[in-house]
């Protein structure tokens, strides 16, 4: 009883089988706080992605879609910086007749009244109409003018003001060409609201053209998305310009500029002559994944994973709905290929189920398993303990899981830049037909083909968005090259994988048109 | 091996296996934290947050080692880390003295009394306690845990035992007083 005994032994003898159930609310809390944590981990990044494509499809579709969309004519809006020639400011201050005077009083007010519903712009307009009144100018203000629901109106305050001009130039061309506007063929295919305007002042830029011989290479400047607002502005101002020097070279530079337009844009005019396109396509694709998990198996769900490049190769098949926007399709096969390291292998133990990841090809069953636990497994699987195992030839290494796919992409893309140059966004989505996948254990120079894991769905789908750089050539060849990211929705049968893979390519082609 | 399984699916976030593995474990680690608490309800909150922390982090666990080392350090971890926030360490404030062996008659002290002393202690106190004498720790280690010199360690140690001593020393007189 009066032994003496350190106090550190009898808590560590007292505590030594110390249990203690802790109330059932414990348990409750910790559901409750699982549950919140994994709605909040879970949902918000894969949903993300999940739809990223179908979303940036979906914008492509609001923004470009009221650019083309029938009735809704805007597409101007896309190209608003405004230009001011030097030399026109000169030009202008040449033109102080009455005549140029009161066109420019009637000039004025119908760009008002256009104006009128776009008041963002009025302060531009103004001004362009100043310089413009005696002279060509081209600026985007006036294609704004042009575009407007009023258009209406401002045709009908142009013949007015041809019909001015007329009295008193006794203009007799222009006045033919005010008779036959109806008659003229409108080329002009996209901006349909303008296109009585436009057919007034092709008639009048012909006839001018034909009557005055060509000089002074006023600078002829100008992107080809200026032709409509320079036509429009040249319409106004022709019968005042009838009498005045400074016409001549309007007309001229209009010519220079049509002629410039028609070398500048060999794209634009070629899209419309030639809306398909095929491009034969390879790229090295890179394998990824968001979220913990191998691809192999739910086992191996926390070994770190690598991807190597592998290639996609295809051809991507185009049809250019407008000059901008485009429907594309194709065929691409697809290889990829992903790691799953830290693990090993061996042959499996005849009659042991170690519960490790078996592959059985031939007459020889593999069992693959974490970094160093295979030997623990088959002495714990041993029939009988304490039976003497043959020493486990187990190799460290990685699992390479390969997958073949036919990939049918459905995409939409808009150019953002349309040029020569030009930039494209492109969003859609993919179908995948599973043809093939093979997994095999590496380690060192060995390499053991395990055959094939039965957890992917021959049949899923990624979505897509994607960048793409488009140069021309020529009017028939371009050169693409088009980084993509794809996001694979279903690829595992298997729901236990938390991998969620994606993919991303660069791909490289050259697109012939037809 | 059943125990692996198990393992797996929790890193899967399986509920049920998740369920399964708490019921295994959780009234030893629930004595886990009732020694490293201050009392009852805290050691309550401390093992729930011990559990979410393992069910969020058992993908972590390699097969290597035991688990349920591993689910201990975790809990051990889960609380100190509380107490961290809490700041008590640098709450006491004490001259360091010399270690020195503790010896108390052998009686037999009830468990529950044992449990309630090591509670009552200073908070730095019962965390050097407990890791040393009853975890094992080294007092360097428990120096880097608690952020202290290996020497409060020491000190700290020392001071837990005679407040232990003491109290058994006033439980056994009034066990003898009664006539026990």
């Amino acid at each position: 009883m009066s032994d003496k005994k350190h106090i550190d032994r009898i808590f560590q003898e007292g505590f030594k089988d110390f249990e203690v159930t802790p109330p059932a609310e414990v348990w409750e809390g910790i559901q409750a706080a699982l549950k919140k944590e994994e709605k909040e981990d879970r949902k918000i990044i894969p949903i993300w992605w999940r739809v990223g494509g179908v979303a940036a499809l979906l914008a492509l579709l609001f923004t470009v879609g009221t650019v083309w969309w029938p009735g809704d004519d805007s597409s101007n809006s896309f190209t608003q910086e405004e230009v001011i020639p030097a030399d026109s400011e000169s030009d202008a201050e040449q033109n102080t007749s009455d005549d140029s005077q009161k066109a420019n009083q009637l000039v004025d007010n119908s760009s008002e009244d256009a104006v009128a519903g776009q008041s963002e712009e009025t302060p531009s307009t103004t001004d362009s109409n100043t310089d413009a009144e005696s002279k060509f100018i081209e600026n985007k203000s006036v294609e704004g003018v042009a575009s407007t629901n009023t258009q209406n109106k401002t045709t009908d305050k142009n013949n007015p003001i041809d019909k001015s001009a007329i009295d008193k130039t006794i203009d007799a061309v222009t006045t033919e060409a005010v008779a036959t506007n109806k008659g003229t063929e409108n080329q002009n295919t996209e901006n349909r609201s303008s296109d009585v305007v436009k057919d007034s002042q092709l008639v009048d830029d012909k006839t001018a053209t034909d009557l005055i011989e060509s000089q002074t290479g006023i600078a002829a400047n100008t992107d080809s998305s200026n032709k409509t607002g320079t036509d429009a502005q040249t319409d106004q101002t022709n019968p005042v310009e009838n009498t005045e020097e400074g016409k001549i070279s309007i007309f001229d530079a209009i010519k220079d500029q049509e002629e410039a337009d028609a070398v500048a844009t060999v794209e634009q005019q070629s899209q419309i002559d030639n809306r398909w396109s095929v491009a034969p396509q390879v790229a090295p694709v890179f394998y990824g994944s968001f979220g913990d998990g191998s691809t192999v198996g739910a086992e191996f769900a926390d070994n770190p994973t690598s991807a190597d490049a592998n290639l996609s190769y295809g051809v991507q098949v185009q049809y250019q709905v407008t000059d901008r926007f485009a429907v594309r399709s194709g065929v691409n096969r697809v290889n990829l290929s992903v790691n799953t390291n830290e693990i090993e292998f061996a042959v499996a133990p005849a009659g042991i189920d170690a519960g490790a990841s078996k592959f059985v090809t031939g007459n020889v069953a593999y069992s693959v398993g974490d970094k160093g636990t295979l030997a623990g497994r088959f002495a714990q699987a041993a029939p009988t303990e304490g039976l003497d195992l043959p020493p486990i030839d187990a190799f460290e290494g990685l699992l390479n899981q390969r997958f073949e796919y036919w990939e049918v992409p459905l995409e939409l893309s808009y150019a953002v830049v349309n040029d020569r140059f030009k930039v494209n966004v492109f969003g859609g989505f993919s179908t995948l037909l599973l043809q093939d996948n093979s997994i095999t254990a590496i380690s060192g120079q060995r390499e053991t083909n395990l055959g094939s894991v039965n957890n992917l769905n021959d049949l899923s789908f990624t979505t897509n968005v994607g960048l793409g750089l488009q140069y021309d050539i020529s009017k028939r060849f371009a050169i693409n090259v088009e980084p993509v990211f794809k996001y694979q929705l279903n690829p595992y049968a298997d729901s236990s994988i938390g991998s969620q893979p994606y993919y991303m390519g660069v791909y490289s082609g050259l697109r012939f048109r037809f | 091996m059943a125990l692996e399984a198990l393992i797996d699916r929790c890193k899967n976030n399986e509920a049920k296996a998740q369920g399964e593995l708490y019921e295994l474990f959780s009234a030893k680690l629930f004595s886990v934290c009732l020694k490293y608490s201050r009392n009852y309800t805290e050691a309550q909150d401390n093992l729930q947050d011990a559990f979410i922390t393992i069910f969020k982090t058992i993908g972590q666990f390699k097969h290597k080692g035991s688990f349920e080392g591993w689910l201990k350090r975790v809990t051990v971890n889960t609380v100190l880390q509380k107490y961290r926030k809490q700041r008590v360490f640098d709450l006491v404030n004490e001259g360091q003295i010399e270690a020195e062996d503790v010896v108390v008659e052998d009686t037999s002290v009830p468990l529950d009394y044992l449990l309630k002393i090591i509670q009552e202690l200073p908070d730095r106190y019962r965390l050097v306690f407990n890791l040393y004498a009853l975890d094992g720790y080294a007092h360097n280690e428990i120096a880097e845990m608690l952020g202290i010199s290996a020497g409060t360690s020491k000190s700290n140690l020392a001071r837990a035992r005679m407040i232990l001593k003491t109290k058994i020393k006033a439980h056994d007189s009034n066990s003898s007083a009664e006539g026990y």
